[in-house]
C-alpha cells in the first residue's frame, strides 16, 4: 500500500517556542492512525501545519504525493479537517453550513446536493438539517463539525479530537461513523486524541506524541508489548507494608501497591468510582508483572502459604495509558 | 476562483441576513432620521409668512432638555418678540395689562413627562382682547410642541434599534449609557443645526425667484446623501468585526484548509458588503426620491457606478479595520468610532447650503481627507446641480483610489493564520 501521507521532521515554532520538534511519520492509503498525547502536546499543531493552516517552521511532508510547500493548493483538495474546536456558523442551519463548506471545495448544483445530504446521513442529522446550528446540542453540533469536513469526500480525514463534550450516545455514533468511512469508503483518517480507549478502539497504528516528540509509534499490539507483562489486582482481607515489599520480590512480579480506586471509567460515561473501605470488603492490591501468568501463580502460592485470604482475583492486560506512564513517567490525563 | 469568491460573498449574505440588530440599525434608523429631518424642513419651508411681530413672555420652568429645546425654538421665530421671566406671574402681568399678547408657561417636569410619554400641556395664556395675535401663538406652539415630541419619538426609536443589536445588550449599563447618550448628543446637535439652520435658510439665499419648493428639494439632494453616506460607512465596524469573527469562531481555520485563495476570503467578503452598501443607497435614496422629491439630475445612470464605488470604498475600509484590530469588538467599536467622526468631518452632518467640499480654508482641507466628503459632493453635483458623468469622473477616482489603499492595507496586514 501507498503512503498518502510522509512527515519528515516537521517542526513549528511560536517565537522562542518550539511547539512541535521535528516529527516524522506515515499514513498508509486506508490506515486509521491515530495521534495520541496529553494537553498541549502539540497534536493540533501537527494537523495545522499539514492541512495548510499553518505554515510550518521546518520539515517536510507530503500528502497524496503533494508537496505541502510547493503545491499546498492541491493538497488541499485531498485533506479533510475536523477542526478540534466547533467551527461553523452558528445563526446559519446545518445545511447553510454544509452547503458552503462544499461550494468553497468548488461543489455545485446536483452534485453538492446529493454530498449535503450524505453527509447529513452519515451524522444522522437529516431532520435538523433545517435548524440553526445554535439550537442544536453540544454533540449534534459536533456531528455537524464532522460532516462539515466530509463534504467534499476528502480522502485524508484529519479529526482533531472529534468526541470532547461529547455524550455517550453521540460518541458511540462518531466512532461508528468513523469506522464506516475508513471500512466502506476507504477514507485514510488520523485521529487525535488525549483518550487512549478511543485510540485503542479506531485505530491500527499510533504515534505516541508528547512535547512535541514522538516517543513511539506502531500498532497497539506492540506499543502494549513494550511494557512485558501485565497487571494483576489483588483483592485482600488486608495488607501492609511488609506484606506488599514481600509480594514485590516474588519471581516474575515488578511491583506492588495498594490502590484506592478503581481504574478510572471510560471518559464521559459518567460512571461514579465505586468505594473499596478497606475495613468492610478488604483491599485491593495491584500487582504489575513482567510475566502475568507466572506472577498469578506465584502469588497465589505465596498467600497459600501464609495463610491469607484471596477475595478476588483479576487480570488486566496493559493499555496505552500505562505504556505512556511507562514511557514519560506521567499520566496521559490529570 | 471567482466562483470561491461567490460562495464566500453568499455565506456572507446569508450571515447578514440573520443579523436582525446591524441591518436595523444600517436601515430602519437612516429612514427614520431621513423622514424626521425631511418632514421637517418641509414644515418650515412651508410656513414662511413673516411680517406679523406678536410680543409673548415665556417662563421655562422645565430643567429639562425639551423645555430648553422650546424656549429656544420660540427665540428663533421671526414672528415673536420673546420676553422671558422667572415666574408664571411675571409673565401674566404684561398680558393682563395689554402689554404683551401672550404669556407662555412651561411646566416643571415637563421633559420627564414626554420621555415617560405621559400627557402634559404647556400652558398658553392669552389676552382676549387681542384674539388674531392669540391664535397666531397657539398655533405656533403646537407646531413647537409637535417637535418636542418627535424627540421623545427619536430617542424612543433609538434605543429601540440599538436594543436590537448584540454589541448594545452584551455592553455594561455604563457602557450603554454613553453609547446611547453618545448617538443622542450627535444626533440630537445634527437635529437642532438643521432647525435653527433649516432649510429656509438656504432657500432664502438662493432662491430668488424660484420657488420654495424647487429650494428645499435640492437641499434634499444635499441632506439625504449626506445621510446615506454616513449611514453606508457604518457598516466598516460591521464588516471588519465579520472577518475578524471567522478567526474567532474557528471558521478561519477551515477557509485556510480549503483550496481558497486569501484573495477570494477577502474578495468574498469586501463582495457582500458592497452589495449590503449599495441596497442602503437605492433604499435611502429611492425613499427620498418618491416621498420627499428628492431630484436624481440630468444623468442619473451615473448614480449607479458612484455607488458602487462608495460601496467599494466603505467595504475595503471594514477589511482594511479588521486588519489592524485584534478582536471583532474592536474592529466594531473602531468603525463606529470612525464612522461618526468621518461623517462629521466629511460633512454628512454640518448641513450648509453646498456640500463642506467647496468651504474654503482648513475645514475645505480636511473635509477632502474623507471619502464621505467625496461621495457627498459628487452625489450633490449630479443630482442637486444636474452634473454630468463626467463632472464627477474626479471623485470618482479619488474615491476608487481610496478604496484600492484600503484594501491593499487589508491583503498587505491580515493574518492569515490563526
Ligand atoms: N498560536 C500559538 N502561539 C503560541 N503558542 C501556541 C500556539 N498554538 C499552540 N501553541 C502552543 O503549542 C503547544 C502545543 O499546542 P497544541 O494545540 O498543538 O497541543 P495539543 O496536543 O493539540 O493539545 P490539546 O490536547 O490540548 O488540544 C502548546 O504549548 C500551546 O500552548
Ligand atoms: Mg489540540
Amino acid at each position: 500500500m501507498a503512503a498518502i501521507l510522509e512527515v519528515e521532521n516537521l517542526s513549528k515554532k511560536f517565537g522562542e517556542f518550539e511547539a512541535v520538534k521535528g516529527v516524522s511519520f506515515a499514513v498508509e492509503e486506508g490506515e486509521v492512525f491515530g495521534l495520541l498525547g496529553p494537553n498541549g502536546a502539540g497534536k493540533t499543531t501537527t494537523i495545522s501545519m499539514l492541512t495548510g493552516v499553518l505554515p510550518p517552521s521546518a520539515g517536510a511532508a507530503r500528502v497524496g504525493g503533494y508537496d505541502i510547500r510547493a503545491e499546498m493548493h492541491e493538497a488541499k483538495k485531498i485533506n479533510g479537517l475536523v477542526p478540534q474546536d466547533l467551527a461553523l456558523y452558528p445563526t446559519l442551519s446545518a445545511r447553510a453550513n454544509l452547503n458552503f463548506f462544499g461550494r468553497i471545495y468548488g461543489l455545485q448544483g446536483k452534485d453538492l446536493k446529493e454530498r449535503v445530504s450524505d453527509v447529513l446521513r452519515i451524522v444522522s442529522l437529516t431532520e435538523r438539517a433545517d435548524q440553526r446550528i445554535e439550537t442544536f446540542s453540544g454533540g449534534m453540533k459536533r456531528r455537524v463539525n464532522i460532516a462539515a469536513g466530509l463534504v467534499h469526500q476528502p480522502r485524508l480525514l484529519f479529526l482533531d479530537e472529534p468526541t470532547v463534550g461529547v455524550d455517550p450516545q453521540s460518541r458511540n455514533h462518531i466512532f461508528e461513523s468513523v469506522q464506516r468511512l475508513n471500512r466502506e469508503r476507504g477514507m485514510s483518517i488520523i485521529y487525535t486524541s488525549h483518550y487512549m480507549e478511543e485510540v485503542e478502539l479506531l485505530c491500527s497504528r499510533v504515534a505516541i506524541i508528547d512535547e512535541g516528540r514522538i516517543i513511539a509509534l506502531d500498532t497497539i499490539k506492540n506499543l502494549i508489548a513494550l511494557l512485558g507483562g501485565g497487571v494483576i489486582n489483588v483483592g485482600l482481607t488486608r495488607a501492609n507494608e511488609a506484606l506488599l515489599a514481600q509480594l514485590a520480590a516474588l519471581p516474575a512480579v515488578k511491583e506492588a501497591a495498594l490502590i484506592s480506586q478503581p481504574l478510572a471509567p471510560p471518559p464521559g460515561e459518567g460512571a461514579e468510582p465505586k468505594e473499596r473501605p478497606a475495613s468492610a470488603s478488604g483491599v485491593t492490591v495491584k500487582i504489575v508483572a513482567e510475566h502475568s501468568q507466572q506472577a498469578v501463580v506465584n502469588v497465589i502460592g505465596f498467600l497459600n502459604g501464609r495463610d491469607i485470604t484471596l477475595t478476588s482475583l483479576e487480570i488486566l492486560e496493559p493499555n496505552l495509558e500505562s505504556v505512556f506512564l511507562h514511557l514519560t513517567g506521567k499520566k496521559l490525563r490529570e | 476562483m471567482f466562483k470561491n469568491t461567490l460562495a464566500i460573498a453568499w455565506k456572507e449574505i446569508q450571515l447578514m441576513l440573520k443579523d436582525r440588530g446591524s441591518l436595523a440599525i444600517l436601515f430602519l434608523l437612516p429612514l427614520l432620521f431621513g423622514a424626521v429631518y425631511g418632514g421637517m424642513n418641509l414644515k418650515f419651508a412651508d410656513t414662511d409668512d413673516a411680517g406679523i411681530l406678536v410680543r409673548v413672555g415665556v417662563v421655562n420652568l422645565d430643567t429639562g432638555i425639551f423645555g430648553e429645546e422650546i424656549t429656544a425654538a420660540l427665540h428663533t421665530i421671526d414672528e415673536l418678540q420673546i420676553t422671558d421671566y422667572e415666574t408664571a406671574a411675571e409673565a401674566e402681568a404684561p398680558v393682563a395689562t395689554g402689554e404683551a399678547a401672550a404669556a407662555i408657561v412651561i411646566p416643571a417636569g415637563f421633559t420627564e413627562q414626554v420621555n415617560a410619554y405621559t400627557p402634559t400641556e404647556i400652558e398658553v395664556i392669552v389676552d382676549p382682547a387681542q384674539p388674531e395675535s392669540a391664535s397666531i401663538v397657539t398655533g405656533i406652539m403646537n407646531q413647537v410642541v409637535d417637535e418636542a415630541t418627535i424627540w421623545g419619538e427619536i430617542q424612543y426609536g433609538i434605543r429601540a434599534v440599538l436594543e436590537d443589536s448584540d454589541a448594545f445588550t452584551t455592553a455594561s449599563p455604563e457602557q450603554q449609557q454613553a453609547f446611547a447618550a453618545q448617538n443622542l448628543g450627535v444626533i440630537m446637535t445634527q437635529l437642532n443645526e438643521m432647525r435653527r439652520n433649516p432649510a429656509i435658510a438656504v432657500v432664502s439665499e438662493d432662491l430668488e425667484g424660484a420657488t420654495i419648493e424647487g429650494g428645499i428639494e435640492i437641499f434634499f439632494a444635499l441632506m439625504f446623501p449626506g445621510l446615506t453616506v454616513m449611514f453606508v460607512f457604518f457598516i466598516v465596524g460591521v464588516c471588519a468585526a465579520s472577518l475578524l469573527n471567522e478567526r474567532e469562531a474557528g471558521t478561519l481555520r477551515r477557509l485556510l484548509a480549503a483550496p481558497l485563495t486569501p484573495s477570494a476570503i477577502i474578495g468574498g467578503k469586501t463582495l457582500a458588503y458592497m452589495a449590503l452598501a449599495c441596497a442602503q443607497v437605492v433604499v435611502l435614496l429611492g425613499v427620498a426620491a418618491i416621498f420627499f422629491n428628492m431630484p436624481l439630475g440630468a444623468s442619473p445612470l451615473a448614480l449607479l457606478p458612484l455607488t458602487v464605488i462608495l460601496a467599494f470604498v466603505a467595504a475595503a475600509m471594514g477589511m482594511m479595520i479588521a486588519a489592524l484590530s485584534k478582536t471583532p469588538k474592536q474592529a466594531d467599536t473602531t468603525g463606529t468610532v470612525l464612522g461618526f467622526v468621518l461623517a462629521g468631518i466629511g460633512g454628512c452632518i454640518a448641513m450648509g447650503p453646498t456640500p463642506l467640499t467647496r468651504t474654503t480654508g482648513f475645514i475645505g482641507i480636511l473635509s477632502k481627507l474623507t471619502p464621505h466628503a467625496h461621495a457627498l459632493e459628487a452625489y450633490y453635483s449630479l443630482m442637486g446641480e444636474n452634473a454630468t458623468f463626467v463632472q464627477v469622473l474626479p471623485e470618482m477616482g479619488i474615491l476608487l483610489a481610496m478604496g484600492l489603499l484600503f484594501f491593499t492595507i487589508a491583503a498587505w496586514r491580515f493574518r492569515f493564520t490563526d
